[in-house]
């Protein structure tokens, strides 16, 4: 904030990061695995809106998120400009379980490009895997209504197999609380030129990795120039945005990762 | 009249059960009980000795019932009212229901599912949002009518929101772009402007504004994340006094606070206003026995003594508010101006338009008479042309002809000749 002056190099740059997203989604959830890698089911609604930090190392660099973390509720939507004015990088999260969430994420993602900081880097993230990701226990669970549904469906079913109907894959039956396709929302994600991720704040996939892609896009440079001088300077050109989609599993585990 | 025997009767259930349960508490009962028989005219000829007594506690079987006599909430219409809006569903549902198990996630009361807590949170917050459409349903709610549940049942929890909502003016707080929030955040930080400088100053410096920490007290009437006991104090003291006590409480608890707050940089001030605040007032007791911990207590009284200390006057506040009217209204001529301006730039550019737009009409109208006009040039020289050559036909035919008549005169003076 107030600090400023000529930083040495391994003095961790400070990365404002704003989190937008529909009411429950899970944005406090997500900043709560980051920072403290911890998860509570029942969390209070965020009321105005919280305030936390959490370092980051990348390669040489140490960057240093100070994280807002906003309520969802519409009614709270006019206090948000003022968090996400000088932010650098912001996470927009979905539920994707619930498909009215991912229209409010693509409406938040259209005002912070209309209105945020042109530099901005965003990140698209559903959140709730964990819910499409029924345990393999659940697949021995005596098949439900909905697992009857999916047979349904399934019109290639061997008649072979006698009168016993073949239990459905623990992944369809988990699948079908999934209400946002991943290919839907990774579509367009590249198109609007974020990155894109699922994650599960529950069990902690996918959301350190967010905010390690988030500090490779981050025009560090920049940054530190801007701070050096003094005021947030508006480059005007817009740095080139390359799409990239983050995948599981794609990066190395460690190494590069938060060091939290 | 009927609710004020029920409440009487009640009273005296409880009485009689405390007086057994705990004699090392001073509690003035008789005192009390003249309250519960006739408030108004306590409130009227004991005024004093009313607040002193509410400012020390109100004892905690009696809360509920004081919390209804003193905003003269009793009302067996609202209570059919309440009970008719159950049987109706609410277009906020979902959302009400999302937040039921995240609204005092840590109380035994709140956490059960299927539990009557939750249940009466819902119907309480449902049936609010009914009767009061342009509110609706806000995040926040709920952790004011929980409180309210904690000490009451859900019907009579009702109508003392409701009167919360009006008379105690906490409606703004709820309403869409939250208007009279921003009141409160506005007068809030003249008041620590005004009463705490160094605090203000340093704040300034470190970029931390109100709306960061303080939205969340006062849309919840500080029961967000805060100990009960110390919560239901100051609900005690709104309900006695009015709404404006919270500045009391929040501006005390940064005064107390102050010398470690001063010592604070940005992010550590936003996590101590979220968990640091209440320590000053913990009382350390040690434990009974090394195994059992004795729960947190906390110097209440001394946090109440301490709001009151603080100097809040109606006048600053409304001077403030004036202020807040004046700046909104300053903010608004300007977006009213940017708005004429922007409406007169509309009609400006929409005649450049049509005046272009006829320009370039005219042009081709010109464009055309331009070309008319070389037609007519043209043809013009080819008649001309053509006139020249009828004119040498003219005069080539008149020559024959001159010629055929002396030929043919030569001819006839020949013959004569001979």
């Amino acid at each position: 904030m107030a600090e400023s002056g000529d930083a040495p190099v391994d003095k961790p740059v400070q990365v404002k990061l704003v989190l937008l997203g529909e009411a429950a989604v899970g944005k406090s959830s997500v900043v709560m695995r980051f920072v403290q890698n911890d998860f509570s089911e029942n969390k209070e609604p965020t009321i105005g809106a919280a305030f936390l930090t959490q370092k980051c190392r990348l390669e040489d660099r140490v960057l240093r998120y100070e994280i807002w973390d906003t309520a969802g509720q519409e009614r709270f939507h006019s206090l948000a400009p003022m968090y996400y004015r000088n932010a650098q990088a912001a996470v927009v999260v979905y539920d994707i379980t619930k498909a009215s969430s991912l229209e409010k994420a693509k409406s938040w993602v259209k005002e912070l490009q209309r209105q945020a900081n042109p530099n901005i880097v965003i990140a698209l993230v559903g959140n709730k895997l964990d819910l499409v990701q029924s345990p393999a226990a659940a697949g021995a669970a005596p098949a439900g209504e909905e697992a009857e549904d999916e047979e349904a469906d399934d019109a290639t079913a061997t008649p072979g197999e006698g009168g016993e109907q073949p239990l459905p894959e623990p992944e369809q039956e988990g699948e079908s609380l999934r209400q946002v396709p991943k290919d839907e929302a990774a579509a367009y994600a590249q198109e609007a030129g974020l990155l894109f991720a699922e994650t599960s704040a529950k069990t902690g996939e996918g959301v350190v990795e967010v905010f390690t892609e988030i500090a490779k896009k981050i025009p560090i440079e920049h940054i530190l120039a801007s701070t050096r001088g003094g005021s947030g300077s508006r480059a005007g050109g817009a740095q080139a945005r390359p799409n990239v989609t983050l995948q599981e599993g794609q990066q190395p585990a460690g190494g590069k990762a938060c060091n939290c | 009249m009927q609710g004020h025997l029920r409440l009487k009767e009640g009273f005296n259930k409880v009485h009689e059960a405390q007086e057994k349960l705990d004699e090392h508490e001073e509690i003035d009962w008789d005192f009390w009980g003249e309250i519960m028989a006739d408030y108004e005219h306590v409130a009227r000829t004991k005024a004093k000795q009313l607040s002193e007594a509410i400012q020390k506690g109100i004892p905690g079987a009696l809360r509920g019932t004081i919390w209804e006599l003193m905003s003269a909430s009793k009302d067996m219409m609202l209570e059919q009212v309440y009970a008719e809006l159950l049987k109706e569903s609410s277009p906020h549902e979902k959302s009400i229901l999302r937040d039921l198990g995240r609204t005092f996630p840590n109380h035994e009361y709140f956490q059960d599912v299927q539990g009557i807590g939750q249940e009466n949170l819902f119907n309480v917050v449902k049936a609010y949002s009914l009767y009061d459409p342009e509110v609706g349903y806000c995040q926040g709610m709920p952790f004011v009518v929980a409180a309210l549940l904690l000490n009451m049942p859900d019907e009579e929890a009702f109508c003392v929101l409701i009167r919360l909502m009006k008379s105690y003016d906490l409606r703004g707080h709820f309403l869409p772009e939250m208007p009279g929030l921003q009141l409160r955040l506005y007068q809030f930080d003249r008041l620590v402007e005004e009463l705490l400088p160094l605090l203000h100053q340093h704040f300034v410096r470190q970029g931390v504004k109100s709306s960061m920490y303080c939205s969340q007290w006062f849309l919840t009437l500080f029961s967000y994340r805060f100990p009960l006991d110390m919560v239901f104090r100051i609900f005690d003291i709104i309900f006695a006094t009015g709404i404006e006590a919270i500045f009391g409480f929040a501006i005390a608890l940064l005064e107390k606070n102050e010398d470690v707050l001063l010592s604070l940089k940005f992010d550590q001030i936003l996590d101590y206003m979220k968990t640091g605040l209440f320590d000053t007032y913990k009382v350390y007791e040690s434990p009974v026995s090394p195994s059992e911990r004795p729960p947190t207590r906390y110097r209440a009284d001394d946090f109440v003594q301490d709001a009151f200390q603080v100097k809040v006057s109606p006048f600053m506040l409304d001077t403030y508010a004036a202020e807040y009217e004046e700046l909104l209204r300053q903010q608004n001529k300007h977006l009213v101006e940017m708005d004429t301006l922007r409406n007169v730039n509309r009609h400006l550019s929409a005649q450049v338009k049509t005046l272009e737009s006829s320009l370039a009409q005219l042009n081709t109208e010109h464009c055309d008479l331009v070309k008319q006009f070389v037609m007519i040039k043209l043809e013009k020289e080819e008649m001309e042309s053509e006139l020249v050559k009828y004119k040498m036909l003219y005069a080539e035919t008149m020559l024959a002809n001159e010629d055929a008549r002396s030929s043919s005169r030569i001819s006839f003076l020949s013959k004569r000749s001979r």
